[in-house]
């Protein structure tokens, strides 16, 4: 009886002992991405005299499709693809998307920008610096780098805008979420969507598309093409540590307000990488 | 009556220990016992403190268990109403609602051995890795349902298995609980040490829970186990109680899918003798939230029970900031000192005074990043999360409770007990919200009973809470009066420190008991706030109406 008794209290306890799982890293399953809050940024290097510019568009819409709000476009007009026919509202590409951010980052007619002479289309993938420009093709493998990592910073913004003095507001207020000793900048600008214009698309015939639309167009940055430092040392910044900014900025005459969207993001101002981005509408 | 209730459990299928039972009373016709107990309440729409009106006007929840118990064989079931729930009760979407008989079972004992079968409570040591218990005042009942056997193997030492599934309202949850508990009585197991000064209790506990994975990013387990050791040591007047847990990775809706394994700690020593009595406490908590649906929330569910070690306030004022258990990361400790100075002294009056000076205070737990990408908040799901140090504790203040409380008889007639609370609440943490800060309230009672000649009292209460934050300052002031059989009670709380709305929040009400029977009607204003029992906590929600509610044991 004795023996039985042991028998059963050793077999009770190696069922028991037995009954649990432990889970090595990797702890996501193979083939999936899981999204922790981190937005994306990507620059698009664009003009509506270029051919291929439709392409990068598309490249950007499907990143848009797959990862939703995860991705925050920024199409900048620029060099000598964004050239204007003249004043004149009845003629093809009399429509002017250029900025000063935009000739500036991207140059002018012939005039080189920042980023040097651009090929078109070209961008920058949650970086800015100059090294790391890449074709439209590029973009997906890229994003993906970055899109299950976890955002450093989280951004608010609060937009306000008054009809009467058309002054566009913009709060913005930079969270530490993950401890760290970077040197950061804040940059705010200002897109918007559903522009109807011309653009050039070599894939269709003809190649001059009356009422394409323009998404994620820039109109203006609140505070220059490199924003604001806003910690100018690399001390460790602490969780939860906030940077709280206030600009505002004089709306377009053309600028429809409703599809206005201000954007603002965070990068490292050593290493050019964008640590976290976000959108806010106006209205 | 006895027979036909006898036959009624052979009727609804106990099987061969209903056979049992109908075998013992041929000799010995048993014994029913039970109680029944009804909550109703007439629902008033009072848009003044946020109160509504509800389609049924009144909801009633109402239980009765009836237990037969004959020799070394008893069962029993209760049967259970709620048409419809009370509000404030859990009951997401009318998932408790409905009549019928979730809990029923049949347990028997022979030579040293006791099965149980269909549904029962259990908890193994301090309930780190499993409690199982009912508590209906917050609406909770996470019942076992399944198998268990309690075998005693040797003089002193007890061993306890069990299989089961754990109700989920009127049904049951999607795991199974597997568990183990041994526990040896040292002075019994070793007779040379009956007699011993020194006592010594040890014991262990294995849980483990299986639920299917199923998740779509993540490699979850299957089968979560925890496990814990615990010691009892009593030495004249000095008594130690200890638990450490340990639990394997469960990535859950509590921690946001994170696979650390958790742990927590335990320890509770007292010392008592006469007039004196001594308690210091402390406990860690690491990530323990362990329930039978890694997706469940709220109170549903839970394995075990983490318990607390701040003070259970039962005047009404310093219950408004009650502290509620963390099982993501809780540091806590508590210091209290009971002395009654003695009768026929200067302070101690004819009778003796009763001192009683608490102390308790939680934070939250050092959590510092696993890598340089990784935050520690909000828990970065399918991470192992952070990391931490055992028993750290981190600089954020969740909850600070510092008391005094003097009861003093003056006379055969006269009774009073007087308090003081200070309370510090971090509302963001233990309500869940953000943006609220924290509630610094100074709390006053004083409670006076007369006792008249013919068995009569009159009780006072005048209760005052002076804070800036959340509604601000309170006032409460209540009169009771008793006679054999009887009580009347009349209250108001006024919360005359609310800038937006200086609410009263009056009741009225009587009740009458007889023998094993109580019955009880008032009407009143109820403010919205949390009712925690045990750390563990409902929402109460506004509400204005007639309540009545009657309570038998027979």
């Amino acid at each position: 009886m004795k023996y039985i008794k042991f028998a059963v209290i050793s077999f009770v306890l190696v069922i028991f002992v037995t009954s649990c799982d432990i889970i090595e890293e990797p702890y996501t399953k193979e083939g999936v991405f899981v999204w922790h809050g981190r937005k994306i940024l990507i620059y698009d290097f664009t003009g509506h005299k270029c051919g291929n510019c439709p392409r990068a568009h598309e490249t950007i819409n499907s990143l848009v499709n797959l990862y939703g709000e995860a991705v925050v476009p920024v199409a900048i007009h620029c060099t000598a693809f964004a050239r204007v026919t003249g004043t004149d509202s009845t003629q093809a590409y009399y429509y002017d998307f250029r900025t000063d951010i935009g000739d500036y980052l991207g140059g002018r007619m012939t005039e080189p920008g920042y980023y040097g002479e651009l090929t078109l289309p070209i961008g920058l993938v949650n970086n800015l610096a100059k090294d790391k420009l890449l074709s439209h093709t590029a973009w997906p493998t890229e994003v993906a780098k970055f899109i299950s990592s976890f955002p450093e910073y989280l951004i608010e913004i609060q937009p306000e805008y008054s009809n009467e003095t058309n002054i566009i507001k913009a709060d913005i207020k930079v969270k530490t979420s993950i401890t760290n000793s970077r040197k950061i900048a804040l940059t705010v600008f200002i897109t918007e969507e559903h522009i109807i214009n011309w653009q050039t698309d070599y894939s269709k015939t003809p190649k001059d598309i009356q009422n394409y639309e323009h998404n994620h167009v820039l109109r203006a940055g609140f505070n220059g093409a490199w924003g604001e430092v806003i910690k100018n040392n690399t001390n460790v910044t602490a969780l939860g540590d906030e940077y709280v900014k206030s600009y505002s900025i004089t709306k377009g005459n053309d600028w429809k307000i409703q599809n206005c969207i201000i954007v603002a993001f965070v990068y490292d101002v050593n290493t050019y990488e964008v640590l976290q981005a976000e959108i806010m509408k106006v209205q | 009556m006895k027979k036909i209730f006898s036959l009624f459990l052979n009727l609804i299928g106990l099987g061969i220990f209903s056979l049992l039972a109908q075998e013992n009373t041929e000799n010995n016709s048993g014994q029913i016992t039970g109680n029944f107990q009804t909550d109703a309440q007439y629902y008033i729409e009072d848009q003044s403190i946020g109160a509504i009106a509800v389609k049924e006007y009144t909801l009633v929840n109402s239980w009765a268990n009836f237990i037969y118990s004959n020799q070394n064989f008893s069962a029993g079931f209760r049967y259970e109403g709620y048409m419809n729930t009370l509000l404030g009760y859990p009951n997401s979407g009318g998932i408790n609602d409905g009549i019928g008989i979730p809990f029923r079972w049949a347990m028997f004992s022979k030579d040293n051995i006791e099965i149980t079968v269909g549904n029962f409570y259990e908890q193994f040591g301090n309930g780190l890795v499993l409690r199982s218990y009912e508590e209906k005042m917050l609406g909770i009942d996470n019942a076992l349902d399944g198998f268990r056997i309690k075998y005693q193997l040797y003089k002193g030492i007890n061993l306890t298995g069990l299989i089961a599934k754990q109700r989920y309202y009127w049904n049951h949850g999607p795991g199974i609980i597997r568990g183990f508990d041994g526990a040896i009585q040292i002075n019994e197991v070793f007779q040379s040490l009956e007699e011993s000064s020194l006592r010594l209790n040890i014991g262990g506990s294995f849980v483990s829970k299986f639920q299917h994975e199923d998740h779509p990013l993540y490699n979850l387990p299957d089968n979560v186990a925890a496990m814990a050791g615990r010691i009892m040591i009593k030495y004249k007047n000095f008594d130690i109680n200890s638990e450490y847990a340990y639990k394997i990775n469960d990535p859950s809706l509590d921690n946001s899918y994170i696979f650390k394994p958790g742990q927590a700690l335990l320890i509770n020593t007292s010392y008592a003798k006469k007039g004196l009595g001594i308690v210091l406490a402390t406990k860690w908590v690491d990530n323990m939230a362990f329930r039978n649906d890694r997706n469940a929330s709220l109170t549903d569910l839970n394995i075990n029970q983490l318990p607390e070690i701040t003070k259970n306030h039962i005047y009404v004022l310093p219950a408004f900031y009650p502290y509620a258990t963390q099982p993501n990361g809780e540091w806590g400790a508590k210091a209290e000192i009971m002395y009654k100075i003695p009768k026929n002294t200067l302070l101690g009056g004819k009778y003796g005074t009763n001192i009683s000076l608490n102390y308790s205070r939680a934070h939250d737990i050092k959590r510092t990043q696993i890598n340089d990408s990784t935050p520690v908040f909000p828990p970065a799901s399918g991470t192992y999360g952070y990391n931490t140090k055992f028993f750290s504790i981190g600089n954020k203040l969740y909850f600070q409770d510092i008391n005094v409380e003097i009861s003093k008889k003056w006379s055969k007639k006269v009774l009073s007990n007087f308090s003081y609370v200070y309370l510090i609440y971090n509302y963001d943490v233990l309500r869940g919200i953000t943006g609220h800060g924290n509630v610094y309230a100074h709390i006053g009672i004083a409670d006076m009973t007369y006792k008249f000649e013919n068995s009569t009292a009159l009780k006072t209460e005048f209760q005052h809470m002076y804070t800036k934050q959340d509604e601000g300052s309170w006032v409460l002031g209540m009169i009771e009066y008793s006679l054999p059989g009887w009580f009347f009670t009349v209250f108001d709380n006024w919360n005359y420190g609310n800038l937006d709305s200086k609410k009263h929040y009056y009741s009225i009400g009587f009740g009458h008991v007889s023998g094993g029977t109580r019955i009880q009607l008032s009407y009143g204003k109820q403010r919205a706030g949390v009712m925690c029992i045990g750390g563990v906590c409902r929402n109460v929600p506004a509400s204005n109406g007639i309540s009545v509610s009657i309570s038998s044991t027979f």
